[in-house]
């Protein structure tokens, strides 16, 4: 069901874009350790002083800031996940429903590849990218711990637990908005779409941690399933991976279902 | 055996597989049986939006059908179309490419989704006048007619059993369009079958063996090229040197009109009654003027106010 020589091409247009997330993704989690290792202290003093409100220490966990906390907020951070989400929210929303405008599908239509299998494929480019993204965060930390000797404070496990996490957290969003490119023409809808899950979902997980009232907004979130605070202090729960796997699973069964069906009239 | 064979097939548009009546529903193909033949040249007629880049996705698959079937290459159009398009070569109407990539990548990349060897594309490209260095250049350098170009060859370089191409001379100059008629008379010397569809009634007229018209979703006319321009009125102008003849009730004759030194009527068939009842007196000059299919296209399409074709 996986078309190879279209995989092959997918990755060679892509390769380079990948590649620049992959390097700024790599210096943004490098600086994690090397903003603990060089303001650790001042920071230890200043949450110890209690003038940090109780509501943003949530945000972190309630932890006190450790190398862990210090990772975990360089994950969490929305400079890092804008840099995540450009390939499992921005490109899969445009792999279908752009191609399908610009009227270049058809073309690749013409060819003896289903369309479960040009989704297959592009969901497959899609979670492989996400992989690589999501390695170069991980190489980065590990770069910078090294650089200022705290690869020993660092648990390959919780790490491990903390890629996967990540990657199933992109998978989700890679899913939905993949799903939603193969059910519409244009790529609006299916932006759109994208767009709202990654940011409303954020939105309800910061408001749920910053305002008890909301946290009952909380499980709707995708967000709420990555929990880097809890895995780097090994308290990750093996259901958020199940919750983020079943979105996935949903998305994806919901694509194979509606695309070979949809009628592809001609561009407009 | 038929390349193509389709039986009732119809396609309707926002209403799904039970059309709805009225409530925006669009009846763009209505019914339409019809057969090409392995081997033959097939001409799709038709103004824009009168159906045909509908019916060409249907039998890709990219479209469901409302109802009817589709059968191309043998192979059921919906249950079988990744097997009937790893058989067949197809030329979108107005075809897109990535702009990015040269000419030559994307006729590689394409080649390798298709799984067969582009064996006709040297001489596609010679035929064509697409060099090496053309081929090697990104196509957002490309002129319209370079891209129709590398469409047609595309569509045809790994030799495919069926060639459906949807107006496949837009955007070539009168050169290249001889260049794409010899190169369908090649396919055709090969026994490939072709499907074309098209609104310029000339090349039609001058390439294809059958022709299908259709109008407003409905197929109007299904025939051979011959027999249909055999069919149609022609104009015909005799000078005599003395009095014009009487030609009424001359067979196939009609519209007689004696003007200054000798008559104009229309003709429709078999000229040989005409010519047989004038034998024997002396004419000065004689004009039958050609059949054309615009003629006959147009008289598919009387009561349309401006049908938008070219001849």
């Amino acid at each position: 069901m996986i078309s190879r020589p279209l995989l092959g091409q997918t990755w060679r247009a892509q390769r380079t874009r990948v590649a620049i997330i992959s390097v700024a993704l790599v210096v943004w989690s490098s600086l994690m350790p090397v903003i603990y290792a060089t303001f650790g202290r001042q920071m230890e003093s200043l949450i110890e002083s209690g003038i940090i409100p109780e509501a943003f220490m949530r945000l972190m966990g309630s932890s006190v800031f450790g190398l862990d906390a210090a990772i975990a907020l360089g994950v969490s951070h929305p400079i890092a996940i804008a840099l995540q989400v450009v390939y499992p929210v921005g490109f899969a929303a445009l792999a279908i429903a752009g191609e399908r405008q610009n009227g270049t599908l058809e073309v690749l239509l013409s060819r003896p590849v289903s369309r479960r299998a040009v989704f297959l494929t592009l969901l497959l480019a899609i979670l492989g990218i996400a992989a690589l993204t999501t390695a170069a965060t991980v190489a980065g930390t590990l770069i910078g711990s090294a650089a200022y000797g705290l690869t020993g404070d660092l648990s390959a496990g919780n790490e491990a637990f903390l890629y996967v996490n990540l990657v199933l957290l992109l998978a989700a969003f890679a899913g939905i908005a993949l799903a939603a490119s193969a059910s519409f023409d244009r790529p609006g809808p299916a932006i759109g779409i994208g767009l709202a899950v990654v940011l409303v979902g954020y939105l309800l997980e910061i408001l749920g941690q910053l305002w008890p009232d909301a946290q009952g907004l909380q499980p709707i979130s995708p967000f709420h399933y990555m929990r880097p605070f809890e895995i780097l202090a090994g308290r990750g729960q093996a259901s958020d991976l199940v919750v983020l796997l079943v979105v996935f699973g949903i998305a994806v069964a919901y694509a194979l279902w509606r695309f070979p069906r949809r009628d592809l009239a001609a561009p407009s | 055996m038929n390349a193509i064979s389709t039986i009732g097939l119809s396609k309707t548009y926002g209403g799904g597989r039970r059309p709805r009546h009225g409530g925006g529903a669009v009846r763009a193909l209505d019914d339409v049986t019809l057969d090409v033949r392995e081997g033959e040249v097939f001409g799709f007629l038709g103004p824009n939006g009168a159906g045909k880049s509908t019916f060409i996705r249907l039998l890709l698959g990219f479209l469901h059908p409302t109802a009817g079937s589709a059968r191309v290459l043998g192979l059921d159009s919906t249950r079988d179309s990744v097997a009937i398009r790893s058989r067949i070569g197809y030329l979108p109407g107005g075809i897109a490419f990535h702009d990015g990539l040269t000419g030559e990548r994307h006729l590689d990349d394409l080649a390798d989704l298709a799984g067969r060897p582009s064996v006709r594309r040297a001489a596609l490209c010679d035929r064509l006048e697409l060099a090496d260095r053309t081929l090697r250049r990104p196509i957002r350098d490309y002129s319209r007619g370079m891209r129709q170009k590398l469409g047609i060859v595309q569509a045809l370089q790994h030799d495919p059993e069926l060639a459906i191409l949807d107006e496949p001379s837009e955007g070539l100059d009168p050169l290249m369009q001889r260049a794409f008629y010899g190169i369908l008379d090649d396919l055709h010397e090969a026994g490939r079958t072709v499907l074309f569809s098209s609104h310029v009634l000339s090349e039609v007229e001058r390439v294809c063996d059958r022709v299908a018209v259709v109008r407003a979703g409905q197929l109007v006319a299904n025939e051979d090229v011959g027999a249909l321009l055999a069919r149609r009125k022609r104009r015909v102008e005799l000078q005599f040197e003395g009095d014009p003849p009487d030609l009424t009730g001359v067979p196939n004759v009609t519209e007689v009109v004696i003007v200054d030194g000798g008559l104009t009527c229309s003709l429709a068939g078999d000229p040989r009654p005409l010519l047989n009842a004038v034998a024997s007196l002396a004419i000065n000059d004689l004009l039958i003027e050609p059949a054309r299919l615009e003629d006959a296209f147009l008289e598919f399409y009387a009561a349309d106010d401006s049908p938008d074709l070219a001849s």
